[in-house]
């Protein structure tokens, strides 16, 4: 390239960027694809878009970048510390005199391995059945108590439990605790499953975990898991929170979540929904009834008032067939058939009335019973009803109480003012006197209790006194004349 | 299956019926004493249901191997910032 004899000496002497261009020649094409093993550190996404990192082992480090056209293919999010493969090249930025690693695709270290166990199992399962949509059992519509099996600690629980709580205060949450990754966590996982299986009083199962890398996941991609999970009876919601791809528990669960939050959603029923629902339907029940009942009552009133023109007519009917007959009678004494007539005529509209007000009143008292059994249904306006109707009846006793008094009391003086009037002594006090017989104690009253000699007591206002009539009784005394 | 399951399937069962019964009414061409009768079963249906949804208690078990039997043990709930959450 730029390559100029020195003009004094002749020697060879190179441009920086000359040289820069003849390494990055070599080197670019030394490397065109390799693969490269190593542990991330300084990773950082610029706003261009582009990860810039340094990868690193114990001894070496080496810079490098995964432009942002590539990052579609990462599968993970890589992080700090995270020991990766990639698969690149090198390239040489002349600018700088710097070479890095271009990263095309990055993957977990020991994702190779893992990834063939998981296809593996995932094709044995696959061909025992074991995802088939129709062993999937249908979730309960309305889970009135969630198992949920995964670690006490972290996120996941607590987010399962606040999402339950918020959409159905009060759920009845059962956690059996497991560890959900480490050695051992897949089978503990399995044997929780089957625990809440044997407990039998959950609607459903909730198995997860938050999100972490494959290694972390990796007991929910464990066979164990996926038997437990196939065998459950309750059905069993996976619960995996995971950016990458499914876990064979997601293949073989009656239902998957990508979160633990999404999951308990997905499985409590909503409280405030199933209220409203009950609730509309008890509006529409008793908004139905009242109709029903208006409607029946407006039935009620106009067959009232069709029976009473109905009843008029036939009335009147009778009327103008008795004055016809009247008139064609008069002058052949038809007096005693009017008369019968007329009373026949009386005893039919007497019998006809009385029918129609028992049939209105039989109609009125059930739509009474009805309205009062539609009352007793709120007892609240029921004993607020009740309680109106009993001041009334305390009121209206207290009324004629009183009034039954005062007429008592006006009884009682007049009878008293009578009584008064009638007392003998009053009597005598105004100058009458009372006579008997001394014989027989009769009270004298005419003549012919008077025999002449007879002996008498005259009884006056203040004491009595005896007496002898002498003389021959003699009458003609006329009212008024005493005075 | 589990007696929780039950009262699920009874929970449910009483909503159908309970919109079969406002159907029936809305239709209205029943007799008065029928009427009434699917209204008070409604009514109590209405409170059954409303029980039932009430009587949830807010409660997180941790289930226990007792013996050979489960049996759960009440534990915090996750507003207590104490609890193992």
């Amino acid at each position: 390239m730029n390559e100029n004899k020195e003009e004094t000496t002749g020697r060879p002497v190179l441009t920086v960027t000359a040289l820069n261009g003849i390494i990055k020649d070599i080197l670019e094409g030394a490397f065109p694809a390799i693969w490269v093993e190593g542990e991330i550190s300084n990773f950082k996404i610029y706003t261009s878009g582009h990860i810039y990192f340094t990868l690193k082992d114990a001894d070496s480090q080496i810079r490098g970048v995964m432009w942002k056209g590539s990052r579609k293919t990462l599968r993970f999010t890589p992080k700090d510390g995270d020991k990766v493969i990639i698969t690149g090249r090198i390239s040489v930025y002349n600018k700088r005199g710097e070479y890095q690693l271009v990263a095309d695709s990055m993957e977990p270290k020991g994702l190779g391995a893992l990834q063939a166990a998981f296809e593996e199992l995932k094709k044995k399962l696959a061909a025992e059945g074991l995802f088939d949509q129709s062993r999937k059992k249908p979730l309960p519509a309305i889970a009135w108590s969630v198992g949920i099996v995964t670690s006490p600690k972290g996120a996941a629980v607590r987010d399962m439990i606040r999402t339950l709580n918020r959409r159905f205060p009060g759920l009845r949450i059962i956690l059996n605790p497991s560890p959900v990754q480490g050695e051992g966590a897949a089978a503990k996982i399995a044997r929780a499953i089957e625990e809440l299986n044997e407990y039998g009083q959950v609607d459903v199962i909730i198995a997860g975990r938050g999100g972490g890398s494959l290694e972390d996941l990796w007991a929910f991609n464990e066979e164990v898991v996926a038997r437990a999970i196939a065998a459950s009876k309750i059905p069993v919601v996976s619960a995996v929170g995971h950016e990458v791809d499914f876990t064979i528990a997601d293949f073989v669960a009656d239902a998957r979540a990508s979160t633990p939050t999404a999951a308990a959603e997905i499985v409590a029923p909503e409280k405030v929904a199933l209220e409203a629902q009950v609730a509309e339907l008890s509006r529409k029940l008793r908004l139905e009834m009242r109709n029903k009942l208006e409607a029946d009552s407006q039935f009620v009133d106009d067959l009232m008032g069709r029976l009473g023109a109905t009843a008029r007519n036939m009335v009147e009917l009778h009327r103008h067939k008795l004055e016809a007959m009247r008139g064609g009678l008069r002058g052949q004494n038809p007096a005693n058939k009017v008369r019968m007539r007329k009373e026949r005529l009386a005893q039919l509209s007497t019998a006809m009335i009385r029918a129609l007000t028992r049939l209105a009143g039989v109609k009125r008292l059930q739509a009474k019973t009805a309205l009062d059994r539609l009352a007793a249904i709120r007892p609240r306006t029921l004993i607020t009803t009740r309680k109106v109707e009993l001041t009334r009846m305390e009121e209206s006793l207290s009324r004629s109480m009183n009034l039954r008094l005062r007429n008592d009391r006006n009884l009682i003086d007049k009878s008293a003012a009578a009584l008064a009037a009638y007392d003998p002594a009053k009597v005598l006090d105004r100058g009458y006197a009372i006579v008997t017989r001394a014989a027989d104690g009769r009270i004298v009253k005419t003549l012919a209790d008077l025999a002449p000699g007879a002996k008498v007591s005259i009884r006056v206002s203040d004491g009595a006194a005896g007496a002898t009539v002498d003389g021959k009784p003699k009458g003609g005394l006329k009212q008024g004349e005493l005075f | 299956m589990s007696e929780k399951v039950e009262k699920e399937i009874k929970f449910e069962a009483a909503l159908k019926r309970l919109e079969d019964i406002v159907s029936q009414l809305e239709k209205g061409d029943m007799d008065l004493e029928v009427s009434m009768k699917l209204f008070e079963e409604g009514v109590g249906t209405v409170r059954r249901l409303q029980k039932k949804l009430e009587e949830a208690e807010r409660k997180i078990e941790k289930l226990v191997k007792d013996g050979g039997a489960f049996k759960t043990e009440q534990m915090a709930g996750p507003e207590g910032d104490a609890a193992p959450f």
